[in-house]
């Protein structure tokens, strides 16, 4: 298995390892979900690889060859509008404490701004901490991880609720062996070299620490 | 003598009103509660409750049925008619054979409501409200 797909996988399971119940991790594209889905700390955060370039001055024909990874990693957030509804449904309220109550509404347009805007921050300090400077895999896999741009999409009613979406690029690079798609299992062979006047098997030096 | 445009509004709030409408109450900005016809002084009811509506799956081209309110409600009904950018609160039957089970909603200026004053009625699009 080639290193980018081990290397997608270890992003996504070192998000998921940091979960804690903030958002849920898919680790494909386009996976279909709702605004339901993705409300509040369902927020989805999507893992996939999007991009590789194999630069031939980094290779041989044989292999192992340079690759030069970028992994898209997708954010989808969505939230209702919070309010008092307490107050709002209270048949006794005053004009004024409904006013007041209207008026502290939040739209869901700046909840969920808020809500992805907190979701980049999570995904950076992930992914950019010393300590994942190898991806969660063992030293030497992966190296160059950066995060080289974050980009938010504009805010979509999906029915009665507010969806944005956004995403960033993380670019690494991996070294790839070349193995053939069905693999060549090497023979082994033994040979013994038998010295035909050498019965005893005796040729070679033997160093006799008595000997002058 | 009414002209045929003064007719089609008319007739658009009445033949309508008593087949496709449920029960809404609104709450304007300035905390005023709307519950009864400005007209005629009966409970405030939209023209037009729909629920659902088919849309297409953008990911993949397949049509799909998404939970999506939409309230027309006729602007005679209302004596305040909502201003783009005003923040209203709205209480209409999530299970329109709930009709006395009101669910809280607002309209923002998340999205514009969409209708002329020639047209008799406007339509907004409400974004759930839940408690904060």
């Amino acid at each position: 298995m080639m290193k980018f797909r081990t290397i997608k996988e270890s992003v996504k399971t070192l998000f998921a390892n940091s979960a804690a119940g903030r958002y849920t991790v898919a680790g494909s594209q386009k996976q279909t979900k709702s605004a339901e889905e993705v409300i509040d700390n369902n927020r989805l955060i999507q893992v996939y690889y999007s991009r590789g370039s194999f630069p031939k001055s980094g290779g041989s024909p044989r292999g192992p060859n340079d690759h030069e990874i970028t992994i898209k990693i997708g954010f989808t957030v969505s939230k209702a509008a919070t309010g008092d509804i307490a107050t709002l449904n209270n048949p006794n309220a005053t004009a004024l404490q409904i006013q007041t109550a209207i008026a502290n509404i939040a739209n869901a347009s700046d909840l969920a701004d808020a809500s992805i805007d907190e979701l980049f921050d999570i995904a950076y300090q992930i992914i950019m901490d010393a300590r994942n400077i190898d991806l969660g895999l063992s030293e030497g896999i992966v190296s160059s991880r950066w995060i080289t741009e974050i980009q938010k999409d504009d805010p979509l009613p999906r029915g009665e609720l507010l969806v944005i979406t956004g995403s960033c690029n993380l670019t690494c690079k991996t070294s790839e062996d070349v193995t053939g798609e069905t693999p060549v299992i090497a023979t082994a062979i033994s040979t013994d070299f038998s010295i035909k006047d050498d019965l005893g098997d005796n040729a070679g030096v033997i160093v006799n620490p008595t000997d002058p | 003598m009414t002209n045929l445009r003064t007719r089609a509004i008319t007739d658009l709030k009445k033949q309508n009103t008593k087949n496709w409408s449920t029960p809404v109450i609104y709450q304007d900005p300035d905390g005023i509660i709307y519950n009864k016809d400005n007209e005629t002084g009966n409970e405030l009811r939209t023209i037009q409750t729909l629920y659902d509506r088919r849309v297409e799956n953008p990911d993949t081209g397949e049509p799909m049925t998404v939970h999506e309110p939409v309230i027309v409600q006729a602007r005679s009904s209302l004596s305040r008619i909502p201003q783009p950018g005003e923040t209203w609160s709205i209480r209409f039957p999530l299970d329109p054979m709930e009709e006395n089970t009101l669910s809280n909603y607002v309209f923002t200026p998340d999205r514009s409501i969409e209708g002329g004053s020639s047209l008799g009625f406007f339509r907004i699009y409400p974004i759930r409200l839940v408690q904060v």
